[in-house]
C-alpha cells in the first residue's frame, strides 16, 4: 500500500512538470491558434540557461528561474516578431498549418544551435541538495522534485492571476475567446499575440530549468517534452491555465498508477489512451470550454 | 585570376576518381547526438586518432604501396532510420568499408544495411549477440557479446570475499533486445556466480520514473542492481535510488555509465557504478600509450573506455587491407574474417559468426575516475564493495 501511495506521489510530482510544460503550449494555441511544435526546444533553451547560470556563475537553479524567466520572456518575443508575428497575419484555417512548418524548422535549428553550444552531453545541475527527501511515515518525499511542484503551481497561479487582473490578460483573453470581436473593442490584437507567445515562451523556459534540477537536459529532449505538453493540452482542453495544470497532474498520475499496475512499459501507453479516449468522448478536453 | 581560382576548385570537384585513386574510403556512421552522444563522441574520438596515426605513418600499404586512409562520417543523432540512410549514402559514395557508432540497436539497424550492400563492417559498443546469430557475413565485432559480460560477471564477482557477495540481484531491464539478452546472461550467470535474481522489471527507454522498479528492488532488498540504460536513463535511475533511500552494494550500469558526463552530472552519487566497456587505458597492449598520448592531447585525459575498441577496429581494418592486397569489398570482408593480430585492445580473432573474441574488462567509477577494477592484472584500484549509502558520502 505505502509503495503505491509512494509511486502515485511521484507521479504527482512529475504531474506538475507536465502541466508546466503544457501551460505555454496551451496559452499560444488557445490565444494565437498557432501550434508551436517547437516548444520542447524552448524548454530545453530554458534548461540549458539555468545550466550556464549554474555552472558559470554559481547561481542556484531555483533563484535562476529569476533571471531564465525574463530571458525567456524577451526570447518569445523576439520569436513572434522574427517568426510567428508571420503565421497570425494568414487567415484562421491555414495558421496551424503554416506553424508547424515554421515550429518544425524552429526546432530543428535550436536543436543544431544546442548540439554547437554545449555538445551532445547530457547535462545536469548538481546541487548539494540534490537527493534530499522529506520522510512522510513509509513515503519519502523528494524535495527537489516537491519544490519543481510548489513553483510550478506559483507560476500557474501566478499566470492566472495576470489573465484575469491585468489590462493586457484580459485582452489576452478577449483575443483568445474571439479575436475579431476583440479587434472591434478596440483591443490591440497583434499586442496581445505578442504578449502571449512571449509569457508561453517563458513557462517553457521555467519548465526547462525546473526539468533540469530533477532530471537532466540534453540538446534532444525537445520533442519528448512537446509531445507531453500536447498530450496534456488535449486532455486538459483550451480556456483554463489551471485545467492544463490539473490535466498535467492527472496524466502524471495515471502514468504512475499504470506503471504500478501493468508494469514499466506500458507507462506512456496508459497516457495515449486516456488521450485518445478524450479525443473520442470529450473532444473539448477535461477542462475546456 | 579570382575566376582562375574558381575553375581549379571546380576541376578538382570535378575528378573525384583522382583523389579515390589516392585513398581508401571508410564510411563510419556515429551518433555525435542524441542519447548516444557522449559515447558517440568516443567512438569517433578512437577512429580520428587512429586514421591520425596511419596517415602519418604514410597510410596502409596495399600491394607494396602506401595508402591513406580517408575517413567519411557521418551522424546519425542515435535514431536508427537515420543510421540506415547515412549507410546508403556512404555506400553509394564507394566506401570499401563500413565502421559502426555506439549502442546496439543503432548497430542491429545498420547490420542490414551492410549484408545488402555487401560491405564489410566492424562495430563496437555493441554488445548485442542476437543479430550475430542470423547469418550475417559481413558483419564483424570485436567486442564483448551479452554472454560474455554475464560469464565475466561471475569472475567481477569472485573479486569479493565469498561471505560479502551480493545473493540477491535486481535486474532492471530495458525493454530491447539487448536488454532482454543481457537479463537472460546474468540470470543464467546467477546459479554459477551464487546470486539469485530477486526483481526482474521492464521499463521503456525514456521513462522519467524509475519508482516502480527501484521500490520493488528496494523492499526485495536487493544486495545488487544490474541494468543497460541510455545515459538519461541511467543519472535518473541513480537520482531516484538516492531518493527513495535505497543503496545496492554494487551496481552495474553498462553504456549509461560509459562517459564522462557520469560523473559532471551525478558527482559522488555516480561512484561506485560498476561499467563493462570491454577495455581501459591502464591495460597493457602495444600501441596503448601511444594513443593515450594522443588522446591526452586533444582532451587533456587518456583515452576513454570506448575510444579503445574504436580505434581498434581501425587497426584491424588497416591491417586486413593490407593482406587483402586490393581496396576491394569481398576481399577485405574474406582478410577481416582471417584477422588474428594485436591491437590496442589485446589479441583478436573473430568467431566464424563475426564475434570477436577479445579482451574483457570491467572498470567502476571512483572519485569521479574510472578505475579498472577486472581483470586482476592491469588493474588500477581494487572494486571498492559494498557501497556506502547514498546519505553517507
Amino acid at each position: 500500500m505505502t509503495v503505491l501511495a509512494q509511486q502515485l506521489l511521484l507521479g504527482l510530482l512529475i504531474g506538475g512538470l507536465y502541466g508546466l510544460a503544457a501551460a505555454g503550449l496551451s496559452l499560444v494555441f488557445g490565444v494565437m491558434r498557432v501550434l508551436n511544435v517547437a516548444h520542447g526546444e524552448l524548454i530545453m533553451l530554458g534548461g540549458y540557461g539555468a545550466f550556464w547560470l549554474a555552472t558559470l556563475l554559481g547561481v542556484d537553479p531555483f533563484a535562476s528561474l529569476a533571471l531564465v524567466i525574463p530571458g525567456a520572456l524577451l526570447l518569445g518575443a523576439a520569436l513572434y516578431w522574427s517568426l510567428f508575428g508571420f503565421v497570425v497575419r494568414a487567415p484562421e484555417e491555414t495558421r496551424v498549418k503554416n506553424s508547424l512548418l515554421i515550429g518544425f524548422g524552429l526546432a530543428l535549428a535550436l536543436h543544431a544551435l544546442a548540439v554547437r553550444l554545449w555538445t551532445a552531453d547530457e547535462r545536469s545541475i548538481p546541487t548539494s541538495y540534490a537527493g534530499a527527501v522529506l520522510t512522510l511515515g513509509d513515503v519519502s518525499i523528494p524535495l527537489v522534485r516537491l519544490a519543481t511542484l510548489a513553483v510550478a503551481l506559483v507560476l500557474i497561479g501566478a499566470l492566472q492571476l495576470l489573465l484575469s487582473r491585468w489590462r493586457w490578460g484580459k485582452a489576452i483573453r478577449a483575443t483568445a475567446e474571439d479575436w475579431q470581436a476583440a479587434l472591434l473593442t478596440g483591443i490591440d490584437v497583434r499586442r496581445a499575440y505578442l504578449l502571449a507567445f512571449a509569457l508561453g515562451t517563458a513557462l517553457a523556459g521555467a519548465a526547462g530549468a525546473l526539468v533540469t534540477v530533477a532530471y537532466s537536459v540534453s540538446p534532444s529532449i525537445g520533442l519528448e517534452w512537446t509531445l507531453k505538453a500536447l498530450i496534456v493540452v488535449v486532455l486538459a482542453g483550451l480556456g483554463s491555465m489551471f485545467g492544463t495544470f490539473v490535466g498535467g497532474l492527472v496524466l502524471g498520475v495515471a502514468e504512475a498508477a499504470s506503471a504500478a499496475t501493468f508494469g514499466g512499459p506500458y507507462r506512456e501507453i496508459v497516457g495515449l489512451v486516456i488521450f485518445v479516449i478524450v479525443l473520442v468522448v470529450r473532444p473539448r478536453g477535461l477542462f475546456g470550454r | 585570376m579570382r575566376v582562375l581560382a574558381a575553375l581549379a576548385v571546380v576541376s578538382l570537384g570535378l575528378w573525384p576518381s583522382l583523389a579515390a585513386a589516392q585513398a581508401v574510403k571508410i564510411g563510419a556512421v556515429v551518433p555525435l547526438t542524441g542519447r548516444y552522444g557522449p559515447g558517440g563522441a568516443q567512438v569517433r574520438a578512437g577512429y580520428d586518432i587512429a586514421v591520425e596515426q596511419i596517415n602519418a605513418g604514410g597510410g596502409v600499404s596495399i600491394g607494396g604501396k602506401k595508402v591513406p586512409l580517408e575517413l567519411m562520417l557521418l551522424d546519425d543523432e542515435s535514431d536508427a532510420t537515420k543510421t540506415v540512410a547515412r549507410l546508403e549514402s556512404l555506400g553509394a559514395q564507394g566506401v570499401v568499408a563500413y565502421l559502426g557508432g555506439f549502442g546496439s540497436d543503432l548497430h542491429a539497424a545498420a547490420a542490414s544495411v551492410a549484408e545488402k550492400n555487401r560491405t564489410p563492417y566492424l562495430g563496437i559498443a555493441f554488445a548485442l549477440n542476437k543479430i550475430h546469430q542470423q547469418g550475417f557475413k559481413y558483419l564483424f565485432s570485436p567486442f564483448w557479446k551479452s554472454p560474455d559480460i554475464g560469464k565475466h560477471t561471475q569472475a567481477l564477482l569472485a573479486l569479493i570475499a565469498a561471505g560479502e557477495r551480493p545473493k540477491t540481484v535486481a535486474i532492471f531491464q530495458e525493454k530491447t533486445d539487448w536488454g532482454q539478452e543481457m537479463a537472460a546472461a546474468w540470470t543464467e550467470a546467477g546459479k554459477a556466480a551464487g546470486y539469485q535474481v530477486v526483481v526482474h522489471g521492464e521499463y521503456a527507454p525514456g521513462a522519467k520514473d524509475f519508482s516502480d522498479l527501484i521500490l520493488k528492488a528496494k523492499s526485495a532488498n536487493a544486495d545488487a542492481v544490474f541494468g543497460i540504460p541510455t545515459p538519461p536513463d541511467g543519472m535518473t535511475i541513480v537520482k531516484q535510488m538516492k531518493e527513495l533511500g535505497y543503496t545496492p552494494k554494487l551496481t552495474i550500469l553498462i553504456r549509461a555509465s560509459d562517459s564522462p558526463p557520469w560523473t559532471k552530472n551525478l558527482g559522488k552519487d555516480g561512484d561506485y557504478t560498476v561499467l563493462a566497456a570491454g577495455w581501459h587505458h591502464a591495460m597493457r597492449a602495444p600501441g596503448v600509450k601511444e594513443l593515450n598520448e594522443a588522446h591526452e592531447k586533444k582532451f587533456g585525459r587518456p583515452a576513454d573506455p570506448i575510444v579503445g575498441p574504436a580505434y581498434a577496429c581501425v587497426q584491424i581494418l588497416a591491417n586486413a587491407l593490407s593482406r587483402a592486397g586490393a581496396a576491394d569489398r569481398d576481399k577485405l570482408r574474406d582478410a577481416i574474417a582471417a584477422t588474428d593480430m594485436t591491437t590496442v585492445i589485446g589479441p583478436v580473432k573473430f568467431r566464424p559468426d563475426g564475434t570477436g573474441i577479445v579482451q574483457a574488462a570491467f572498470a567502476q567509477w571512483q572519485n569521479g575516475k574510472q578505475e579498472l577494477v577486472w581483470p586482476k592484472e592491469f588493474a588500477t584500484a581494487p572494486l571498492a564493495y559494498p557501497a556506502p549509502p547514498f546519505a553517507k558520502r
